[in-house]
C-alpha cells in the first residue's frame, strides 16, 4: 500500500455530484461554471476504485479526469451524458502502474499541499 | 472630448466583456422582465443578456460537493436607451441591482450516492436571496417651475425572496419545477411615458446660416410611486425528451398581492439550451398575458 496523490476533475452542467475514491467521499470544489476539482492524498494497492455518480437534466454532459501524482497524462478518463433517469453511475477498479518509490516519497510535497482535505475525509454510504 | 468618451466607452464595453469572461449568473429561463423562480445552483454559468430587459447580469457561486449548502452573489445592470446603446451611446447603466444569496440542497430529495436515486425527485433546493437595488430616473412635472421642471429621483430597492426548485425524471423528459414568494421595494417608472426633453441652448447667425445648439435629455412624465410589492412567482419547465433537452418549454405565473399593482399574470416560453448542457440558454422567447394583453420576450443567453 503506498500514498498518491490524486486530482480529481468533473466537467459538466450538473446539479449534484458524488464521487468517492477507495470507499471515501471526496469533496470537490466549484468553479462556479461547469468543473469541480479536488486534490487528495490516498493510500492505495494496485487499483483505485472509483464510483462517480452526477446528477441533472437528462442529456447533459459529463466528463471526469483522475490523475496520479501529477502525471502528464490521466490515469482514468471517461465522458458520456446523463440517461432519462436524470444521472449517470459508474464503479471503476482503475489498475494502478507500478511506482518505484512505493513509500510515497515521491508525493511528498503534494501530500503536505492537501493534507487538510485527505484528512477530512469519510467512509461513503 | 469626443475622442475621450470613445476610449471611456471602449474601455467600459472591454471591462464588461472581460466580466464577461469569468463571471455567472442563475437565472437561465426568464420572462420579458427579467423575472424567473428557477434558480440554477448550478449550471448557470454565463453572462446574461436580457434583450426585452436591456439589462445584463453577472455572478457567483461558491459550493462544494460534500456540503449541503451554497452562497454567492450577482450583480444587475440596466442599460439607459435600447439594447445597441450598451456598444454605441457610452453610457455607463443608470440601474444596478446587487443579491446575494444562500441555499440549502436536497431538502426532500437524497444526497447521491453510490446508488441509483429511487422515486421521480432527483434534485431539490432551497434558496434565500436578499437584494438592493439603485437607481437614477429623470422626471419631467410640467407644474413645477421651469428650473425644476427636470428632476433627478433616486430610488433605493430592497428585496427578499424565497425560492424553492426541485428537478423530477420522467420518460418524457426531465422537468424543473420552482416557486418563489417575497417582499420586494418597486416603482411605476414602467408605467410612466418616456419623453425627449430639448433645451435650446444658444442660436447665432451668420450670414444666411443660422446655427442653434440644442441639448437633448430623456426623462419620464407622470405620477412617479414607490411601493412595497408581494410578487409570487412559478416556473414548470419541461425538456420533452425527444429533443434532448436541448429545446425546453416554461410555462409559468407572475403575480404579485401587496402594494401596488396587483395582478395575476400566466405565460409560456420557448427556450433553446447548448446541446449536453441543458440549463445553458442560448436564447428564448416568452409571452405573458397581463390585463388581457399578451407581452412578449426575448431571452439571450450568452456563454463563454
Amino acid at each position: 500500500m503506498s500514498k498518491h496523490k490524486v486530482v480529481t476533475v468533473v466537467e459538466g452542467v450538473i446539479t449534484s455530484l458524488f464521487v468517492s475514491l477507495e470507499g471515501f467521499e471526496i469533496g470537490m470544489s466549484y468553479d462556479g461554471d461547469k468543473t469541480y476539482q479536488s486534490t487528495d492524498v490516498l493510500d492505495m494497492d494496485d487499483a483505485l476504485n472509483i464510483v462517480f455518480h452526477p446528477r441533472g437534466i437528462a442529456f447533459a454532459q459529463w466528463k471526469i479526469t483522475v490523475t496520479l501524482d501529477d502525471a502528464n497524462e490521466p490515469l482514468f478518463k471517461r465522458s458520456g451524458q446523463l440517461t432519462l433517469d436524470n444521472e449517470s453511475i459508474l464503479k471503476e477498479a482503475i489498475p494502478v502502474p507500478a511506482s518505484d518509490d512505493s513509500d510515497g516519497s515521491a508525493s511528498t510535497a503534494a501530500s503536505s499541499k492537501s493534507s487538510k482535505k485527505s484528512s477530512k475525509k469519510s467512509p461513503s454510504k | 472630448m469626443r475622442c475621450n468618451l470613445k476610449r471611456i466607452g471602449a474601455a467600459v464595453a472591454l471591462t464588461m466583456l472581460v466580466c464577461f469572461s469569468t463571471a455567472h449568473a442563475q437565472d437561465a429561463f426568464e420572462d420579458e422582465k427579467g423575472d424567473s423562480s428557477i434558480f440554477l445552483k448550478d449550471g448557470g454559468g454565463f453572462a446574461h443578456v436580457n434583450v426585452s430587459d436591456t439589462s445584463v447580469k453577472l455572478g457567483h457561486i461558491f459550493e462544494r460537493t460534500d456540503k449541503n449548502y451554497f452562497f454567492g452573489f450577482e450583480v444587475t445592470g440596466k442599460l439607459s436607451g435600447d439594447f445597441a446603446s450598451l456598444f454605441e451611446s457610452h453610457k455607463p447603466s443608470p440601474e444596478a441591482k446587487f443579491n446575494a444569496f444562500i441555499g440549502r440542497k436536497f431538502l426532500f430529495s437524497k444526497k447521491p450516492n453510490d446508488q441509483p436515486t429511487k422515486g421521480p425527485l432527483t434534485d431539490d433546493w432551497l434558496t434565500f436571496r436578499m437584494g438592493y437595488r439603485r437607481a437614477r430616473y429623470k422626471l419631467l412635472d410640467e407644474g413645477n417651475t421651469f428650473a425644476n421642471q427636470v428632476r433627478k429621483q433616486s430610488f433605493d430597492g430592497f428585496s427578499a425572496i424565497v425560492a424553492y426548485n426541485a428537478q423530477f425524471k420522467s420518460k418524457r423528459g426531465p422537468y424543473i419545477f420552482g416557486v418563489t414568494g417575497g417582499a420586494e421595494r418597486r416603482n411605476n417608472v414602467d408605467d410612466l411615458d418616456e419623453v425627449e426633453v430639448n433645451d435650446q441652448v444658444f442660436t447665432s447667425l451668420s450670414g444666411t446660416t443660422q446655427r442653434s445648439v440644442v441639448a437633448k435629455q430623456t426623462a419620464l412624465t407622470g405620477t412617479y410611486k414607490e411601493m412595497t410589492a408581494v410578487p409570487i412567482r412559478t416556473d414548470f419547465v419541461w425538456f420533452p425528451a425527444q429533443f434532448k433537452s436541448q429545446i425546453g418549454l416554461n410555462f409559468f405565473t407572475r403575480s404579485n398581492v401587496g402594494q401596488g399593482d396587483k395582478n395575476f399574470e400566466p405565460g409560456v416560453g420557448l427556450f433553446f439550451s447548448k446541446e449536453g448542457a441543458p440549463t445553458r440558454v442560448i436564447g428564448g422567447i416568452s409571452i405573458s398575458l397581463r390585463d388581457g394583453k399578451a407581452r412578449v420576450g426575448l431571452v439571450a443567453g450568452y456563454n463563454f
